[in-house]
């Protein structure tokens, strides 16, 4: 048995070293995954971020975009205004051009002024710009003002002509210097967008590369279980596989146990009954050739084989009762101890009172569990003969999980350090002399009482009567 | 001796144990037309008037005592054909055995045995079961008639 159970270890010992293998990998996964969750959270700020400051940038870069097409549109408008060429000419048409730019250039000024609200540099270089284009507008309404009166003269009109190309240069000087204000502003922030970009990139990328990290991770995980479920199923067949052949050899010791006790039972029987009956026959015919110390032998030799037969009995019963498959069922106790007190009482017809307390029934196999009554109260009813007044008391109580019934007599108890030895096979705490019996009676009790999934056990002390216990478990399957 | 009408036929190889049982027998009678054979093949061609007891007119036995491990031939496989055949199986049987086994008892009852006796070891004991079977299927019992 030892080495059987080595075998059982050393085919459980694999199983248990991948479950501590286990352990780690499942902390380093458990690891990989919290940290891929918390690069997936950071990358989607990341993201969120970079994306917006990008789409401000081009906003940004929009923005100054416009700011220059207005420039440079009011640029041209303010060149616009001038009457130079209808006082020259007289072409109406030409008039109406120079109204339509003077009211326009009201609009662009304002929207340019609007646009570059954030920037005081722009501010104070567009009212320079209004400023001139005021002494501009303010000089054109003057020579409209003499044309009308018809006093141009060809002076007036140089006059005019250099007042206007001098203001007109000093208006493109603030003007390139507002485009060159904003071109900074558009490098500058064609750079940042550029940067936001690829800061945006970089973050779609790492998204990429987590993606691909947790592809990985899942697939490792993956190939990790499929693996180890396969040792597991491994191991599994491999202790079926153990089970099975301990389940044959448990089968085939059973049988060499049956065909053993069978031969017991015919074969060591047939001698003992012959050795017993013919020393009867010696004793019954040969008497008077026998002298009363022949006799006696002759008694000896019976008395001996009746005993041995007795012995091979129980031994039986004993084997035949731990093979018998148990047959449970709910048992009405009181009624089965009634029964064996009377039986009990028709047989041996001894003196004492046995008492019983209402009992509790109990699932199990009646068969069985008689024996154990039959066992316990001849014990009880044996040891205490000697008495004046024998007394046997049968009692219960209960646990959260068991029922426990106790036979109580007033006999000759036993010394409780030899308690160990009482449920053994063939042990005896008396002598044969002072009071017959096999040693089977309390081993059977044991053992059915075990097979039962209970619990036997005694109190006593020597000459202050004795009690036994057994239990049987509430929930018996 | 193979003409004479047979009462008992006792089946049982140890000489020992058949003396013992004829001896239990004899002291109340029983034992006058008893016929005694050691083994299972003869046994049955003596039931049913084969081989060596081809020629005998012996009839069938009022009473069968057998027993179970035998050679040759056990007493379960006898039991068996015993009480197979229209002609012998009104015969009673009654196995007479040290076993107690639980599967012999239930074989023999399946095949219709009409007593199973346990032998007590204790000569006492066995030489009154003995007497007490004699004495109930050869007087008490009324035999099926022939």
């Amino acid at each position: 048995m030892p080495a059987s159970s080595c075998q059982i270890q050393d085919l459980i010992a694999p199983a248990n070293s991948t479950k501590i293998m286990r352990l780690p990998f499942e902390k380093v996964l458990i690891g990989f995954f919290v940290f891929v969750t918390i690069a997936v959270i950071g990358l989607a700020i990341l993201n969120y971020q970079s994306n917006r400051s990008y789409y401000r940038s081009v906003a940004a870069v929009d923005h100054t975009n416009e700011i220059l097409k207005l420039n440079a549109k009011a640029l041209s408008t303010i060149q616009d205004l001038t009457v130079r060429s209808y006082i020259t000419t007289g072409d109406s048409a030409l008039l109406s051009a120079y109204l339509t730019s003077s009211r326009s250039l009201e609009g662009y000024m304002r929207q340019l002024r609007r646009f570059t609200a954030d920037n005081a540099d722009q501010q104070l270089l567009i009212d320079s710009l209004d400023y001139y284009t005021g002494e501009r507008s303010a000089m054109a309404r003057r020579y409209l003002a003499l044309y009308d009166a018809h006093q141009l003269s060809d002076t007036v009109l140089s006059d005019y002509t250099a007042a206007s190309r001098t203001g007109m240069l000093a208006i493109k000087k603030l003007s390139a210097r507002i485009a060159k204000n904003e071109e900074k502003l558009l490098a500058a922030r064609t750079a940042l967008t550029r940067s936001n970009r690829e800061r945006f990139d970089v973050s779609i990328e790492l998204v990429f590369v987590v993606i691909v990290l947790l592809l990985i991770g899942c697939t490792v995980a993956v190939i990790h279980y499929i693996r180890q479920r396969k040792a597991f199923e491994q191991d599994i067949t491999k202790l079926n596989m153990h089970l099975q052949k301990k389940v044959e050899e448990l089968r085939s010791a059973n049988q060499e146990l049956e065909s053993f006790s069978y031969s017991v039972s015919h074969d060591l029987r047939a001698p003992l009954r012959i050795i017993d009956g013919f020393a009867k026959i010696v004793s019954d015919d040969h008497a008077d050739a026998l002298n009363d110390e022949g006799k006696r032998f002759i008694e000896t030799i019976r008395s001996n084989a009746q005993r041995m037969g007795m012995l091979i009995d129980d031994l039986l019963s004993f084997s035949r009762i731990s093979r018998k498959e148990l047959a449970i069922r709910e048992i009405n106790m009181n009624a089965l101890v009634e029964n064996v007190k009377d039986n009990l009482m028709l047989i041996d017809k001894p003196r004492a009172t046995i008492s019983i307390q209402p009992l509790c029934s109990a699932c199990c196999d009646d068969h069985l569990i008689r024996q154990v009554w039959i066992n316990l109260i001849s014990n009880a009813l044996k040891y205490s003969r000697k008495r004046e007044h024998p007394e046997v008391a049968i009692t219960w109580e209960q646990t959260r999980t068991e029922i426990i019934y106790a036979v109580r007599d007033n006999g000759v108890g036993f010394d409780m350090q030899y308690a160990g030895k009482l449920f053994g096979v063939f042990q005896r705490l008396h002598k044969a002399t002072e009071y017959e019996g096999t040693g089977v009676g309390l081993a059977l009790v044991h053992r059915i009482v075990t097979r039962h999934s209970g619990r036997v056990w005694a109190e006593s002390s020597p000459d202050c009567g004795a009690t036994f216990y057994f239990s049987l478990p509430k929930h018996l399957n | 001796m193979e003409s004479k009408s047979v009462e008992i036929l006792l089946v049982e190889d140890n000489p020992y144990e058949a003396e013992l049982a004829i001896r239990g027998l004899k002291k109340h009678n029983f034992a006058n037309n008893l016929h005694h054979i050691d083994d299972g093949a003869d046994a049955l061609d003596f039931i049913f008037g084969r081989g060596k007891y081809a020629n005998s007119q012996a009839d069938t036995p009022k009473l069968i005592l057998l027993d179970i491990k035998l050679p040759r031939v056990d007493g379960i496989e006898i039991l068996r054909q015993i009480k197979s055949h229209e002609k012998t199986k009104s015969i009673p049987v009654v196995v007479l055995t040290s076993s107690k086994e639980n599967q012999d008892v239930k074989a023999c009852y399946e095949l219709g045995v009409n007593s199973y006796i346990v032998k007590p070891v204790d000569f006492d004991s066995f030489a009154k079961a003995v007497a007490d079977l004699g004495m109930y299927w050869m007087l008490l019992n009324t035999a099926p008639p022939r």
